[in-house]
């Protein structure tokens, strides 16, 4: 039997979870030090599961599994194709840089890393489950977590933010079960032919023997719990609380990989199982898409909360995720993969240069500061780069998504064609023309924010203000460093993601692309 | 008769405690709950064995030998062994949770206590398994005159005595309905054995009181249910009892109810004009319970009242289960296995407030602000229970509300069909319940405490909390067995 | 006239039975109007009279003959009741003992 390298990968943070409940309260450094360690050797288990991982090959590998309620046909099964396999990797990093960087906590250290450790489970989980028991019980799992993060190590509205944000997506996610239920049912006419395996179900298209309204409920269930996580308008409003509140390698965590279970659910779920739904609905998606763009730079451009603003900057950025979903094209499928995975690497950046500003000055007001250029170069520096990062400059990573995304939508035969008949006024490629818009926003906001907090008159306040420190810096570089990688030659990262991307599109079409 | 062992283990149990409350000296009650618990929980393993018995060759011909005085009373299904399994494993955990209550709270009569409850439990099994009229409703007055005892125990306290006042004048109106409907069924069918009644209400002729009385018999067991409407003792009731007699009666009762419903109402009428009154009274009864129950424990202030209300919810839930036992196969396993995480979840949540209660004599849900300082064992074990109860993975509570949802699914649901609509009301009152039981939660991790006083906790209520916690995640983690098992032993013998 | 005419041998089911919903109908409104937890008690005990009554009822005009089921339940449901009636008038005295009064309205300890 081959080692189990997925399920080793889960677990291990649940283990080293249990060691710190082990260890007495008082020796911070232990636990911090266990929780350290167990997330270095996660993304180290990551990086062998990789090198493991055929790039080229397609379909899933290292799969796993086993019987678990053979009553109800739910089995152990896990595996990762082209799409997971990076979405590991990215949250095996964010993980760790977020522990990292929360050497800084030194309240209820126990808890707070033993929480941290169980939410990479539920995370990896998420990622690696081909079976719908699982996939909805590492779902659920994840929620809890940040929940007492938020409510526990968060601002002074803690317990609204924490709160709403488990509301929202406990409401998405109960439908989802229902609509789980409901595919389980179609999946096989006597009960010993039913089963919960995602990839048995994509090869039988249970939505197929479904009525119609049926098929649109079902398919309504999944996308609404995956829209709110994502989170796509008019279903965002849990996500600026919750990211205010948030400590910051809460709001890492939460924009860097959370907001990507959403989307990942999409492609993994709703676009397989429910092609005919998805085809039907894509104009709509892509509408809110556009929607989530626009509204999201507008609402970043307005707001003078330095982290409210990155989390506007997240709903757009997640909107060209949608978008390229919506476009149901090898590009455009590929580039909203290629984006989740430069938002993960980005985004984390912002909030954890946000975090360091706020340990420093303790507001997050952008015309609080002023002329910061002067007294942190440093710092400045590396904002600028992350900035450009997520305006989408080319070499870095943000470019190669966005332009995927975009030559996806400009090419997409599901939105266009529909579009053009069903609304009149969205002609042809519209809809690549306002994410266009979208980017020059993103690109006016992030300029002028850098302009507010570096630029103009030298604020005596901050004069004293330390530069960032080498343990923010070690938790940046790598995320710094991946962002020019994957813009700079990002065929490595492309490979296993258009390969899988086709798999997809031939399991939705029922042919074979490659 | 080995069929028998569980209920005569209960009942040997209550009698011994009966015995040796005129024992003198303390150590009694400290051996009596440990020997009495153990018991129990021995109890359960054997009676878990005949369940597996009773689905064999073996155990169909010791059914066939049993003698006929027994088998017209007492179905010798595996069904009813699951149920006694269960009986089993409440007294044990109740008796767990009770000693510190009683060594703190109470100064004498302490065994009586305890065996009044194991003689409640045999109630409970009896119900589980009777399938005749006379043994149902006798088996329900057991567990009911127990229940008024225990409700009205700590007879000092004013709130004790009106808890039970309110429960004895309610519960017995209830029990007179119960009668008036089945002495109608009885005349107009002869026969009160619910196999004979479901064939003497097959053909036609039967008149439209059929129907009138199945719902009148309906009110009876919607009391003991808490189904809206009848639902407006269980708040105060909970309130005034004592803790661990709470913790009983939010789960003994109401589910012995359930199954007895499950089994009479499938049993007796299935046929046509019967059937669409009970069916409908409980699509909606089950609707609205469910609702109501998760509406109104958001406004609570008492603990006690707070999770009475939960009760009444998880009473809804259950009752969609019972809903569809005529529709699909997998109903009985989904009350079952819902009935286990049940009794593991809210028994659990019971120690917790149990194991509070005793050190601050409080159950106000202020009190409980940053418990998680003063008691991390308490708050993360009630943060555990509390979303187990509300049905999240990977525990218990998700795995029972899941197979609700999917028996229910099974009988037959479509399109814009009432059961579609009931299950989207179903998921979205598990949302809504997140409300309450994560904000107690968010009171004992957000809120910071009143004083930094420790909250011990003592060694029998903390093994009831350890216990509960190791079934709630077992159900999950080894589902299959165990799932196997229940779902092999959830089987009515109709014969 | 004879006294047959008078007092007829058999007494049609139907009139015990609406005999009997009467005496439930006169249970359940004393149930509802009393507000003396003992005044309660005794119409519970109106209601649970009223069920025997339709058993015995029915006991005797049973579909198949010697049927003696409906009887037996009668000496049982007699039997409960005043099980019943003794632990409900136990609390009704320790209720009387902490409170010095029984009535119903006054009971308002324990409200949400």
């Amino acid at each position: 039997m081959e080692f189990p390298i997925l399920s080793a990968l889960t677990y291990l943070p649940l283990v080293g979870a249990l060691i710190i409940l082990f260890i007495p309260r008082d020796s911070h450094e232990a636990i911090k030090a266990t929780a350290t360690s167990t997330s270095a050797l996660c993304l180290a288990l990551a990086i062998l599961a990789w090198l493991a991982f055929d790039n080229g090959a397609g379909g899933f590998q290292l799969e796993e599994r086993a019987e678990w309620i053979p009553q109800i046909g739910v089995s152990y099964h896990m595996g990762v194709d082209g799409i997971s396999m990076p979405m590991v990797f990215l949250t095996c990093l964010v993980s760790l840089v977020s522990i990292a960087y929360s050497w800084i906590i030194n309240e209820r250290v126990k808890e707070y890393f033993a929480l941290f450790l169980l939410l990479q489970t539920a995370c990896v989980g998420v990622f690696v489950a081909l079976d719908f028991f699982l996939f909805y019980i590492f779902w659920e799992i994840s929620l809890v977590p940040l929940y007492f993060i938020i409510g526990a190590w968060g601002g002074p509205n803690r317990e609204y933010a924490a709160i709403k944000f488990f509301l929202y997506t406990l409401v998405g996610s109960v439908l989802m079960l229902l609509a789980i239920v409901i595919l389980y049912f179609a999946s096989g006419v006597t009960p010993a032919d039913r089963t919960f395996d995602i990839v048995e179900m994509i090869e039988r298209q249970p939505t197929a023997a479904l009525a119609p309204g049926l098929a649109m409920a079902v398919f309504v269930g999944f996308f609404v719990a995956f829209a709110i996580k994502v989170p796509c308008f008019p279903f965002h409003t849990w996500l600026p609380d919750a990211h205010v509140e948030a400590p910051t390698a809460g709001s890492v965590i939460l924009a860097g990989i959370l907001l990507k279970l959403g989307s990942y659910g999409m492609i993994r779920i709703n676009m397989p199982l429910m092609p005919e739904q998805w085809a039907l609905a894509a104009p709509w998606i892509g509408i809110l898409a556009i929607i989530s763009i626009i509204y999201g730079s507008l609402a970043a451009m307005a707001q003078s909360d330095l982290k409210k603003l990155i989390a506007y900057s997240s709903i757009g950025h997640m909107g060209f995720v949608t978008l390229g979903l919506a476009a149901m094209n090898v590009q455009g499928i590929s580039g909203a993969v290629m984006q989740m995975f430069s938002h993960g690497l980005i985004t984390s950046c912002l909030f954890l240069l946000v975090g360091v500003v706020y340990e420093r000055a303790h507001i997050r007001e952008i015309d609080g500061f002023g002329g910061l250029g002067k007294i942190t170069p440093r710092y400045f520096g590396v904002f600028i780069f992350v900035a450009l990062a997520a305006l989408g400059l080319p070499a870095l990573s943000g470019f190669v998504a966005e332009l995927y995304v975009l030559l996806g939508a400009y090419a997409s035969g599901t939105m266009n064609e529909v579009s053009a008949e069903g609304l009149a006024v969205l002609g042809t490629p519209w809809f690549a023309y306002l994410a266009i818009l979208g980017i020059v926003l993103t690109a006016a906001y992030m300029l002028w924010t850098v302009q507010r907090v570096f630029m103009g008159e030298r604020n005596e306040k901050w004069a004293n203000m330390p530069d960032i420190n080498p343990l923010e810096l070690a938790c940046l570089a790598p995320l710094m460093a991946l962002t020019l990688l994957v813009g700079c030659y990002p065929a490595p990262l492309l490979k296993p993601i258009a390969t899988a991307s086709m798999d997809i599109l031939a399991g939705a079409m029922g042919t074979q692309l490659r | 008769m080995v069929y028998l062992i569980p209920e005569f283990l209960l009942v040997l149990v209550g009698a011994v405690g009966l015995v040796i409350a005129f024992a003198p000296s303390r150590p009694r009650l400290r051996a009596y709950s440990l020997v009495g618990g153990l018991t129990c929980f021995g109890g359960a393993v054997v009676a878990g064995y005949l369940a597996y018995l009773a689905t064999t060759d073996l155990g169909a011909e010791l059914a066939a030998t049993a003698p006929g005085y027994l088998t017209t009373t007492l179905a010798l299904d595996p069904f009813s062994r699951v149920f006694a399994v269960l009986s089993l494993i409440v007294c044990g955990l109740t008796f767990l949770l009770s000693k510190e209550y009683l060594e703190t709270r109470m100064q004498d009569h302490q065994p009586e206590l305890l065996a009044v409850i194991a003689f409640a439990a045999a109630g409970m099994s009896f119900l589980g398994s009777a399938r005749e009229l006379i043994t149902i409703w006798f088996s329900i007055e057991l567990l009911s005159v127990c229940g008024y005892v225990l409700a009205a125990f700590t007879k000092d306290d004013e709130r004790s005595a009106e808890a039970a006042l309110k429960y004895f004048i309610l519960g017995t109106a209830s029990s007179a309905f119960m009668l008036f409907g089945l002495s109608y069924v009885y005349g107009m069918t002869g026969r009160l054995d619910l196999v004979g009644i479901m064939e003497a209400t097959a053909g036609d002729g039967i008149g439209v009181l059929l129907p009138t009385a199945a719902v009148l018999m309906l009110v009876g067991f919607g009391f003991k249910v808490a189904m809206v409407p009848f639902h407006m003792w269980c708040p105060d009731v909970y309130e005034g009892a004592p803790t661990p007699v709470t913790a009983f009666l939010s789960v003994g009762p109401k589910l012995a109810a359930l199954a007895a419903l499950a089994r009479v109402f499938s049993t007796a009428f299935p046929h046509e004009v019967a059937r669409v009154a009970w069916e409908g009274v409980l699509f909606w009864g089950a609707l609205i319970t469910m609702t109501l129950g998760n509406v109104v424990a958001i406004k609570q202030s008492n603990i006690k009242r707070m999770l009475a209300y939960s009760s009444i919810a998880h009473a809804g839930y259950m009752l969609v289960a019972v809903l569809v036992t005529l529709r699909s196969d997998l109903a009985l396993s989904a009350l079952a296995i819902y009935a286990f995480a049940y009794v593991f979840m809210n028994l659990g949540a019971f120690a917790v407030v149990t194991s509070f209660s005793n050190r601050t004599g409080s159950d106000a849900l202020h009190s409980y602000n940053g418990l998680a300082r003063r008691s991390p064992y308490l708050a993360w074990a009630w943060a555990f229970f509390a979303l187990t109860l509300v049905g999240l993975p990977p525990t218990a509570g998700f795995l029972g509300k899941a197979y609700i949802i999917m028996a229910a699914w099974d009988a037959g649901a479509t399109w814009n069909s009432p059961m579609f609509w009931l299950l989207v009301v179903l998921v979205l009152n598990s949302a809504i319940s997140l409300a309450y039981y994560m904000g107690v939660a968010g009171r004992m991790f957000f809120k910071p405490p009143a004083h930094d006083d420790p909250v011990p906790v003592g060694g029998g209520v903390g093994t009831a909390i350890g216990l509960c916690l190791a079934g709630t995640l077992l159900m999950v983690l080894a589902a299959g067995p165990i799932i196997g098992a229940i779902q092999n032993g959830a089987v009515f013998a109709l014969h | 006239m004879s006294l047959n005419d008078i007092f007829p041998e058999t007494v049609p089911t139907g009139y015990y039975l609406v005999f009997a919903a009467l005496l439930f109908c006169i249970g359940l409104f004393g149930l509802v109007s009393r507000r003396n937890a003992i005044g309660m008690l005794l119409s519970i005990e109106l209601m649970m009279n009223a069920v025997n009554v339709n058993l015995a009822a029915f006991s005797r005009s049973g579909l198949e003959v010697g049927q003696i089921q409906g009887q037996l339940l009668v000496v049982f449901t007699v039997t409960v009741a005043v099980a019943e009636a003794a632990v409900g008038l136990a609390i009704i005295v320790a209720m009387f003992k902490l409170r010095k009064t029984v009535n119903a309205d006054e009971l308002n300890l324990l409200r949400g």
